[in-house]
């Protein structure tokens, strides 16, 4: 396969026909960079997010994944192409106007906390947007409940742990109240607790309709957030783009991509299920059906399908 | 002092730190250094972590007026009839260093007890010039997490070295540490203002006021600080 092209599924693939007239809230058109030494950060990506979607921009490390967010934020400028964000151009006399309703989560939190406390780095946003300082109070005592961040904000960043970093950072950019979130691997280094509780930030944030593009390389992750799919490979290019179930489901695309597929669903696949499940979740139900109908007969057949 | 309104505190150590530095009376500034002391004390601030901090203040100071008291040994010994010159320059020596440390001990008080974000704040609600806060609000910023950084590399570098190195050893692997170091820090510098621009951050930093808040505490502190800055008026007239 030359994953060279990008292999695109039909749209009704991709969950888009739940909106009537969708409104992309992010495309990307003919998007390259090159930084300063030469490297290339992003060869080739065209792409759209509609609004309220959630999508998932996996890809082995140095994909691109990263930059394409930086490019998307407007904090790094394209070599070529464009990015329109809510329909304008992402360009620098449009980039502050936009960024109002763009929350960036960078990969690193320690980037993002550069004050001496949490509650500092938590006022920064929205003093720089003007807020009323009685409207921040009751923002960041929201964000630090949803977070379980409320005994740390009077301690500075660089004593907490990994995942309560995380947690910081995220609430960092909740408390701006934006319309669409960047997140640069929210869950890399965090510990478990720290994983479900921004795990369930994310889906209420998805519930509440605000478009979220993540990136990450553990596609275990994925099913629980996402609901489109896009596979930046080696070459920095958008490799594929689609729907959950139909990328997740293609091992073979997967794995020329350097990925892998989400442990459960490869369980089932080398059992011989023709549609995996992706969740640990979907995994017990389809085991569920297959042990109450076909009762304890399953290893006599040949595959089955969930 | 933590519940103390900032501008109120901000207003009230900086007129203590610049009675230090116009009175000459080891009395008035020996009232300055206690109530200090007192202060971190009721308000459960380390006392040793603050006396450890104004050392490293007070021990350069009293190097550097030392050589004073030492040339005034040499007058006395041509002198002996007389303890006079030997004496000022130790009273010198022994004045200069107690103002240091008063002076230190209220600006260490000052930073322990209070954000470095509400001391911004209160600057700028007395119209501290902008650029002035806005290379403070930087330099504290880069400083923590080139501290930060630095800390890391070495903790990096040590956990790899196994073995003592000689001086030249050292000379080399400091070199390529500092290097290292810069290239960091750059990027490090990078991605922070990157991170402060996605946040719409600008080249002049907005922050909150702190409310203005007057009650019992504020009013007992600045009672405290003008009668201590009259007594330091009325014994230096």
């Amino acid at each position: 396969m030359d994953i060279r092209s990008t292999r695109c599924y039909p749209h009704h693939l991709w969950g888009g026909d739940q909106h009537l007239t969708p409104k992309p809230a992010v495309k990307v058109e003919d998007l390259q960079y090159t930084y300063q030494d030469g490297t290339v950060g992003v060869e080739y990506a065209n792409l759209a997010i509609d609004e309220g979607e959630c999508v998932a921009v996996v890809g082995p490390n140095g994909s691109g994944k990263s930059t394409l967010l930086l490019l998307i934020d407007g904090l790094l400028k394209p070599t070529k192409g464009r990015v329109y964000v809510f329909g304008e151009p992402m360009v620098e006399k449009n980039a502050k106007k936009l960024r109002r309703r763009i929350g960036l989560l960078m990969q690193n939190p320690d980037d993002m906390l550069f004050n001496s406390t949490v509650q500092e780095d938590l006022e920064f946003g929205p003093a720089q947007l003007d807020m009323p300082k009685e409207e921040t109070s009751i923002l960041i005592d929201k964000a630090a409940s949803r977070l379980g961040l409320e005994d740390l904000l009077n301690k500075p960043p660089y004593r907490l742990s990994e995942g309560e970093k995380q947690r910081a950072a995220l609430a960092c950019i909740l408390v701006t109240k934006p319309d669409l979130l960047l997140l640069d691997e929210p869950t890399a280094q965090v510990d478990l607790n720290s994983k479900r509780i921004i795990l369930r930030i994310l889906n209420e944030l998805k519930a509440e309709g605000k478009s979220i593009i993540l990136t990450t390389h553990d596609l275990n992750l994925v099913p629980y957030i996402a609901n489109k799919v896009i596979i930046m490979d080696k070459s920095k290019r958008v490799a594929a783009k689609g729907g959950l179930r139909t990328i997740l489901r293609d091992i073979h695309l997967l794995q020329t991509c350097g990925l892998e597929p989400p442990d459960i669903t490869k369980l089932f696949l080398d059992l011989g299920f023709r549609e995996p499940p992706l969740t640990v979740e979907e995994g017990v139900e389809a085991l569920t059906k297959v042990f109450t109908y076909r009762k304890l007969n399953i290893w006599s057949e040949g595959s089955y399908s969930a | 002092m933590q519940n103390l309104d900032a501008r109120v505190k901000l207003l009230g150590l900086a007129a203590l730190i610049t009675l230090t530095i116009f009175t000459q009376n080891p009395i008035v500034q020996l009232s300055i250094l206690l109530i200090c002391y007192t202060l971190s004390y009721l308000s459960k601030i380390s006392v040793s972590r603050i006396a450890s901090r104004s050392l490293t203040i007070i021990t350069p100071a009293f190097i550097i007026a030392l050589p004073r008291a030492i040339m005034s040994l040499n007058t006395f010994s041509a002198n002996a009839s007389s303890f006079q010159p030997f004496s000022e320059g130790l009273s010198y020596l022994l004045l200069f260093t107690l103002r240091i440390a008063a002076a230190s001990t209220a600006l260490i008080l000052l930073i322990s007890s209070t954000g470095f974000s509400k001391i911004l704040s209160s600057l700028k609600w007395f119209k501290a010039p902008r650029m002035l806060l806005w290379v403070m609000a930087m330099t504290h910023r880069y400083l923590l997490l080139l501290t930060t950084e630095l800390h890391r590399l070495a903790l990096a570098r040590e956990s790899r070295v196994h073995k003592d190195l000689k001086i030249r050893g050292v000379w080399r692997e400091g070199g390529r540490m500092l290097a290292t170091f810069l290239v960091k820090s750059i990027e490090r510098g990078e991605r922070v203002q990157m991170a402060t621009l996605s946040r719409n951050g600008e080249t002049y930093l907005k922050t909150y006021y702190p409310n203005l808040k007057l009650g019992a505490e504020e009013w007992i502190f600045a009672l405290l600080v003008v009668t201590l800055i009259i007594f330091g008026v009325v014994t230096s007239i």
